[in-house]
């Protein structure tokens, strides 16, 4: 990505579950000369995971109470839950080799540093259990910071200003037809990540390439 | 001396064979694996060991990171669910979705879903059967062929 299309982020702000909003009103930055304190884009992905990836909700803690907590479900279903709901086999989709959609595809950009920067941050969707549904969306915004070095305490400048990036920004997508929000495909929820980190793009700056 | 070589050996054999170490992300991949497979007696062993296992050594399944335990049970619930249903046995299909259900209602973003406040079982069946519509178990696939 050249310097001239990137673009400032000013301020970043992610709702888990909601559109993505991201407020550019730092026009000084899209400047070819940065000063210091300005942001720009250094790379953004999208992607999907497997919603039983990721840290502990509100699990059961002691193994005593999550015995009985288990043992505790009974009780007899209507027998129309019972009856319904096994899908026809008909239709079965083809396994999605590619996990993440290279924002080459979203931008029409070629830098290898934007489809390789935030690899990392996918590692955990790099796995079999990827593929268990269903899913969630997932985008990783990477930005840097236009700093001037200090030492002694902050006091003085110690050596040329130069780009540092800031922590990635992640987002979940989850606006889709399942409870929760979640998606019954891979295709989907990537798909869904595609639309959102579009439009998160779109906002910084860099629009869609042409059909 | 040689008799000391002998009981350290031993000693070394038994400590190396003594406690496997458990995975609950490794035994998770296993049954996910299994369950997706083209047998169904095996994926419903596979899956009931998982589930026993799971629960057994629920501390250290809290140590898993990489993984969200309480989706993770809500999940080989209803896919133990999806087996007895094809089966045909009622009694055990109540019970495994009973305790997905539980399980789901410990998910925050499951829980505060409207769609599955109005019908837990409705909803933890969609989430079930939705993705299977494209992407269903082979042993599933297998059977219909016949």
């Amino acid at each position: 990505m050249d310097d001239a299309r990137a673009a400032a982020l000013q301020n970043v702000s992610v709702i888990l579950g909601s559109p993505v909003t991201i407020d550019t009103s730092n026009p000084e930055a899209n400047q070819a000369s940065p000063k210091i304190g300005d942001q720009k884009l250094v790379s953004a992905q999208a992607g999907f995971q497997s919603w039983t990836l990721g840290s502990a909700g509100q699990a059961v803690s002691d193994q005593a109470a999550l015995h009985e907590f288990v043992s505790s479900a009974d009780g007899t279903l209507s027998p129309i839950s019972f009856l319904s709901g096994i899908p026809n086999p008909t239709e079965v989709e083809g396994a999605l080799d590619t996990l993440k959609i290279p924002v080459d595809a979203i931008v029409g950009t070629s830098n290898p540093d934007i489809t390789t920067a935030a690899a990392n941050l996918f590692s955990q969707a790099l796995v079999a259990l990827n593929k268990e549904p269903p899913f969630m969306g997932v985008t990783t915004v990477q930005t840097a910071t236009y700093v001037q070095p200090t030492t002694l305490f902050g006091l003085v400048n110690w050596g040329d200003p130069k780009w540092v990036n800031n922590d990635p920004v992640n987002t979940s997508v989850t606006n889709g037809p399942l409870p929760g929000g979640f998606y019954a495909t891979s295709s989907a929820a990537a798909q869904a990540a595609a639309a959102a980190l579009q439009q998160q793009l779109a906002n910084l700056g860099y629009p869609p390439p042409p059909n | 001396m040689r008799a000391i070589l002998i009981v350290l050996s031993l000693l070394l054999i038994s400590g190396c064979r003594a406690q496997p170490s458990y995975s609950f992300f490794d035994e998770h991949e296993k049954a996910f694996s299994t369950y997706m497979g083209a047998n169904e007696t095996k994926a419903k062993e596979t899956l009931i060991a998982f589930l026993k296992n799971s629960e057994d050594n629920w501390e250290k399944v809290l140590g898993e990171k990489r993984l969200n335990p309480t989706r993770v049970m809500a999940m080989e619930y209803l896919h133990l669910a999806n087996i007895y249903r094809f089966e045909g046995n009622a009694p055990e299909f109540d019970r495994a979705v009973r305790n997905a259900i539980r399980y789901l209602d410990r998910d925050p973003a499951i829980a505060g879903d409207s769609q599955y406040r109005e019908d837990k079982i409705r909803a933890a069946l969609r989430i079930l059967d939705e993705p299977e519509k494209t992407n269903p178990p082979k042993w599933r696939q297998t059977s219909a062929s016949k």
